[in-house]
């Protein structure tokens, strides 16, 4: 009999840290939930719009893979682009057009100092150049001025088929979080299609080749990029497209005979 | 227009353009280490200024070898170079102030290196006792009208001063 109450007591003392273990496990979720946005304790009344909208909190922890930066608030417009106005590494002064241009650019804000940057400097200069997220795409590296950065150790690094330009303008205008950090400008609309970080430019050519799908900005047929050009884009494009077909200037099939309807008519006649 | 200045020298830009002024004794265009280096004239010790109405290829030689390859029709490119201050002494460089840029001084011939359909102008000059050389590419010989206009537009905004 006393076996049996003591085998009991056991029982019920293991059940009793089970339900506190258990108890203490629901705190932690409701804490993390709450966290993160969900408040279960609203009522029930609304999971739908809750599962609509996605949670928000500023308290809620961002995570990143080390080295990597956080993004900016989600919510942030990424908004115009500006041309970049800076100092060349080895003496200079230099500008950068990425607004009203034909082509998107993808800016690569680097510093000499960072170890992540060190992968994208690498990368960047890579025999060949590195693999763009799009077609018609052009990459620019941008660095602090030469009051914030080392000038001889940015040129050290800088990638000899890469332009590299130093402003810290650039670095306000486009609200860079830290480096390294990446852009994506859509050149015929001046505006920032897509941003982010990573640790690896594969990863971050990923990210951006995702915005310009997103943006629409993919050129895989002649009528989109025939679209999306300017004039001067345009008048490019025709021509290639003439000579490909062999019709160079002054060849006979852009000046035609005039019509017959237009015989008698000449110039300065009524 | 936005203007970029270094090295006494300053330009306004339209908007579209791109422009670097590299300072005397900078390497950026690799002029000895680049491949490209062997299709340009004798490069400039002096400062140098290469603008264009499309996106300037980091590796270019001081005559915008590496550059003109990537030209459209519809564009341009201006290179100023500015050489040894001796020379401004010499016969070459006697003519003083920016010259104009006028159509029928375009020519193929005068390419630093040929490129189909290209047309090129050159001229050596002084400013302020600085020598320089102006060489000036537009994309398309047949049409360089309204290329050439524009081109003296940009070139009549180049201001140089005395070095200091």
């Amino acid at each position: 009999m006393a076996a049996l109450v003591v085998a009991l007591a056991l029982v019920v003392a293991l059940l009793g840290v089970l339900v506190i273990g258990l108890l203490r496990s629901h705190a932690e979720i409701l804490r993390a939930l709450h966290d993160l946005g969900v408040n279960l304790e609203d009522g029930v009344a609304a999971p739908a719009a809750r599962r609509r909208t996605p949670a928000v909190s500023n308290r809620a922890p961002m995570r990143t893979s080390e080295g990597v930066p956080r993004p900016r608030d989600e919510n942030a417009p990424m908004g115009d682009a500006v041309d970049l106005t800076g100092e060349l590494p080895l003496g200079g002064a230099a500008r950068v057009a990425v607004t009203g241009v034909g082509h998107a650019t993808v800016l690569a804000f680097l510093s000499s100092g960072c170890g992540t940057c060190g992968v994208f400097w690498e990368a960047l200069a890579a025999p060949g150049g590195p693999e763009l997220p799009g077609p018609d795409t052009r990459v620019v590296i941008v660095t602090n001025g030469p009051k914030a950065e080392s000038a001889a150790a940015v040129a050290d690094l800088a990638p000899k088929a890469i332009v590299t330009i130093m402003t810290s303008a650039a670095w306000d205008d486009y609200r860079v979080p830290v480096s390294p950090y990446f852009l994506l400008v859509d050149g015929p609309s001046g505006t920032v299609v897509g941003e982010g970080s990573g640790t690896s430019w594969d990863q971050v050519r990923d990210l951006l080749g995702r915005a310009i799908a997103d943006a629409g900005l993919a050129r895989s047929d002649d009528h989109n990029r025939l679209a999306r050009m300017g004039g001067q884009d345009r008048a490019d494009w025709v021509d290639s497209e003439m000579q490909a077909a062999g019709i160079e200037p002054g060849h006979p099939s852009l000046y035609p005979e005039p019509h017959p309807s237009h015989g008698g008519i000449e110039d300065g006649a009524p | 227009m936005i203007r970029l200045a270094n090295s006494g020298i300053s330009i306004d830009l339209p908007r579209r353009w791109d422009a670097q002024i590299r300072s005397a004794g900078g390497e950026l265009t690799s002029r000895s280490a680049s491949p490209l280096a062997p299709l340009d004239a004798t490069p400039s010790t002096g400062s140098v200024l290469h603008a264009g109405s499309f996106a300037l290829p980091a590796e270019r030689g001081d005559y915008g070898s590496g550059a003109v390859e990537v030209m459209g029709g519809s564009d341009i490119l201006i290179c100023l170079l500015e050489h040894e201050p001796e020379a401004a002494a010499t016969a070459l460089f006697r003519r003083e102030g920016l010259p104009s840029v006028g159509v029928a001084d375009f020519s193929p011939e005068s390419m630093q290196r040929a490129m189909p359909g290209m047309s090129g102008f050159q001229r050596f000059f002084q400013v302020a006792g600085r020598p320089f050389c102006l060489y000036v590419v537009v994309g398309h010989h047949v049409t360089r009208g309204p290329l050439v206009r524009s081109a003296h537009a940009v070139v009549q905004t180049i201001s140089i001063v005395p070095k200091s």
